[in-house]
């Protein structure tokens, strides 16, 4: 049943790692994915796997989860292993008829199939720790030198807080009208593309219908609680830096030297 | 009396293999015959809902079975099952999605491939009976008052003739005056076209008023099933499930422990007037 | 704070809807004075103007004719809209669409932080709405985790929050099941009585009517009845006319009344009608 799909990823934890500041968790993923576009030797993506592992371990989450959000993309890391390995021209390994595996095509296959593991894992750790509410932050916070520039972050933070917010009650809201409608007699997502596409007309909408009433709601609920905007609002959340964070980045910097002097000296 | 719906050992718990696995029934024995008019009571999360959903086959029983009208909820042929039970959910409006109350109406009809004469005359039939006029039936369900609304979106399931009527919690949000509307309409239907009527409600003066026979539910299980007067005669172990009995009720035991020549299995106003009136009457004798 | 007589008053109060083909005068012409530490239950059917004269109160709607003064100051007058705001705090029907945090304590922290409190305040400010409504334990659950009546409870928090004066429960028990409306009613209560918050619940349950001190009536977009619960409910006659209810004791002493058994209909709960009854029995 659609009820079942559980929203975020975050496991709750008390590791170093949940306790990080979400915006040094969120700008170390985003340089760590940058330096895994730049390396490009096995040796530095191996140990740079090894590292997203290890911090798996520290955070106390299963290896199970690392490879959950692999299971999506694995025809996406097939389909590039077996394009790299047959049309990537060079030394030939392999020739059996008119297939030529090269050399080059296992290592660049290898290559490319390891960075997007790391990639995704990497990716993976820092929701698995971070509340999706604390993601929402740290964005706000750092892109906030942008509301000079008349980027409106303070209401696509508060937007993003109420997506979370009212997922999960729009999924029990859908499967409450998908169960009206077939008490009446609907087949949902049956027969030809047409009737199937056709078939879920009489769930979306309602559900639009109801998603306008709540917004008005909404509005006016945040309007009788003296919302105006961003302007002279506090906030409870105050995020801080500490020495944790310090050491993190310390740690992070170190890393990336290492990898980088493997890749270039070895 | 001949047995419309029967459930046997019937358990289903929601989230199942997950941590967040829960019990909703739980060896469920059920069994109403045609032409009764039951209530189903407990408070939230008794598994009142999950119970009424097994009866169309929206959810299938983890073990035991449910045979409706000689029909197993397992097997196929749900199409005219749902057509045989008619479950009208909580705040049905929501569930309103035509361009025109009528097609809203109609797409029941559409689903079971009912001929179009046929549609015609029987929505004109349950737009009599539910008081809908050819007025509204051109409108945009939207633009209905919220008692019209809730009108429309229960002829939707009306309209395909049910044998047996679920209703969940019909007039939550209505006020009194479009709630005796409503039930009128519903005892009307039960009495004359011999629909049995299961109903869901938290009030125990509507249950009261309406209903021949409770079944109260807690923490899945039927904890008690009986004729009205006996089940309300049964405060204290109500009340220890968070339940509560009509305000006549209370006042009629009261007044037995006073006097016990008093009748105290009464629930409704008319009946507590004639016995208090005969009391009196005695009394100046 | 200097004593002041009345919380809200409003003069000739009328408000039209402008937006449909033909214009409904939805709040016509109310005259009304609300007292600090005041406990009211308003009645009227769907579409009788209770909800619209409520948002009239905290100033999300704005009459159309005549004036609103909450503690002396025009809800009219923009640079009084937040202090008014502030005062009296609203709940709603819909537990779902009126809460704004991912948790309940965020959702609580909402009203003091647009009102510019600082961390640490808000921090208490919290803990302390959570302990007056009993929800402590609740804090860091996700709304849509919550029964019904939690969420209404969270509600109430986030209204205690912000400090106010008056709360205005618009139908905010109608979507309850008895369980939850009881309880919600008992912290409503209890806030009523320690805090002196003055409580206006607009409602079509007539049993709710019992917990209040005042009860008013409103019918097209006027009042019709405003009194002690059990003065109005002494005229039967009068409200199953608009199309409410009384409570089922009260429709029994009406009756024996107009058989002429009793003088007056003045009992709403079950204690006061079995008093009643045994002096006729005896």
């Amino acid at each position: 049943m659609i009820k079942d799909i559980t929203l975020g990823q975050y496991l709750p934890g008390n590791s170093i790692i949940h306790r990080l500041d979400p915006r040094t968790k969120l700008l170390m993923t985003v340089s760590f994915m940058m330096v895994l576009f730049i390396l490009n030797s096995i040796l530095s993506l191996i140990i740079s796997m090894v590292i997203v592992l290890s911090c798996y371990h520290i955070a106390g989450i299963s290896y199970k989860y690392a490879f959950k959000g692999i299971k999506p993309v694995l025809y996406v890391i097939v389909f590039t292993v077996i394009l790299n390995v047959f049309f990537t021209s060079g030394a030939p390994l392999l020739v059996w008829k008119f297939i030529t595996i090269s050399k080059e095509g296992v290592n660049s296959a290898i290559l490319v199939s390891l960075r997007v593991l790391t990639l995704i894992t990497s990716a993976s750790i820092m929701t698995y720790t971070t509340t999706p509410i604390m993601l929402t932050d740290a964005i706000e916070k750092l892109f906030k030198p942008l509301k000079k520039i008349k980027v409106p972050v303070h209401e696509m933070a508060m937007m993003m807080t109420i997506a979370l917010r009212f997922i999960p009650t729009l999924i029990d809201e859908t499967d409450k009208i998908m169960k009206a409608q077939a008490a009446r007699g609907a087949d949902i997502g049956t027969g030809n593309i047409i009737q199937r596409a056709k078939s879920f007309i009489p769930i979306l909408v309602p559900l639009f219908i109801s998603s306008f009433k709540r917004a008005d709601d909404l509005a006016i609920a945040m309007e009788s609680r003296c919302y105006r905007g961003g302007e002279g609002r506090t906030s409870m959340r105050v995020l801080k830096f500490t020495n944790k964070d310090l050491f993190a980045f310390i740690a992070f910097v170190l890393f990336t030297i290492i990898l980088f002097v493997l890749q270039f000296f070895i | 009396m001949n047995n419309i719906i029967t459930l046997s050992n019937v358990s289903y718990s929601y989230n199942k293999g997950t941590p967040l696995e829960k019990k909703a029934l739980n060896q469920v024995f059920l069994s109403i015959d045609k032409g009764e008019f039951v209530a189903i009571i407990g408070h939230t999360g008794s598994g009142k809902s999950t119970l009424i959903q097994h009866m169309n086959g929206l959810i299938k029983p983890d073990k035991g079975s449910i045979i409706i009208d000689g029909q197993d909820t397992k097997g196929k042929g749900l199409k005219e099952l749902r057509k045989k039970v008619g479950i009208v959910f909580q705040y049905p409006e929501h569930q309103l999605f035509e361009e025109t109350v009528y097609k809203d109406i109609e797409f029941g009809l559409l689903k079971h491939s009912i001929p179009k004469d046929e549609r015609k005359k029987r929505i004109k039939e349950i737009a009599t009976i539910l008081e809908l006029s050819d007025d509204i039936l051109l409108k945009s369900p939207y633009e209905l008052s919220g008692g019209q609304k809730r009108r429309a979106a229960i002829a939707g399931i009306l309209v395909l003739q049910p044998e047996i009527l679920v209703l969940d919690e019909p007039v939550a949000g209505l006020d009194p005056a479009g709630c005796k509307e409503l039930f009128n309409i519903v005892r009307q239907l039960h009495l004359i076209k011999k629909i049995t009527v299961i109903l869901v409600s938290h009030s125990m003066e509507i249950v009261a008023d309406y209903a021949d026979r409770i079944i109260v539910m807690d923490r899945g299980q039927i904890k008690m099933d009986g004729l009205v007067d006996e089940i309300f005669s049964r405060e204290d172990e109500l009340r220890a499930i968070n339940l509560s009995v009509p305000q006549i009720a209370k006042l009629m035991q009261l007044l037995n422990q006073l006097d016990s020549t008093i009748n105290s299995k009464i629930f409704t106003v008319d009946k507590a007037y004639d016995e208090i009136l005969k009391k009196v009457k005695k009394n100046h004798d | 704070m200097k004593s002041i007589d009345s919380l809200i008053k409003t003069n000739d109060v009328s408000y039209v809807y402008l937006n449909s083909i033909n214009p409904i005068k939805a709040v016509n012409k109310i005259s009304l004075s609300i007292k600090q530490g005041e406990y009211i239950a308003m009645l009227g059917r769907n579409g009788s103007g209770k909800s619209t004269f409520a948002r009239l109160l905290n100033a999300l709607l704005l009459p159309s004719e005549g004036e609103v003064i909450v503690l002396s100051k025009n809800a009219a007058n923009e640079d009084d809209l937040w202090f008014i705001r502030k005062r009296v705090g609203m709940i709603f029907q819909n537990p779902d669409n009126q809460i704004i945090g991912t948790t309940v304590e965020e959702d609580i922290a909402f009203g003091p932080e647009n009102l510019g409190v600082i961390q640490q305040e808000i921090k208490s400010r919290v803990t302390q709405a959570l302990t007056d409504v009993g929800i402590l334990d609740l804090r860091e659950r996700a709304p849509h985790m919550l029964s019904g009546g939690q969420k209404q409870k969270v509600g109430i928090a986030a209204i205690l929050a912000m400090h106010p004066m008056c709360i205005i429960m618009d139908e905010s028990t109608s979507m309850l099941d008895p369980l939850g409306r009881e309880e919600l009613l008992k912290v409503v209560s209890i806030l009523n009585k320690k805090e002196k918050i003055t409580i206006i619940n607009i409602t079509h349950h007539m049993e709710e009517a019992t917990f209040a001190n005042r009860v008013i009536i409103i019918d097209n977009g006027k009042i019709v009845e405003d009194g002690t619960p059990a003065e109005v409910f002494t005229d039967v006659d009068k409200i199953t006319k608009i199309g409410l209810d009384v409570p089922q004791v009260t429709l029994l002493l009406h009756k024996l009344k107009k058989a002429g058994y009793l003088k007056k209909v003045d009992a709403i709960t079950v204690k006061q009608a079995y008093e009643r009854i045994v002096q006729i029995l005896e």
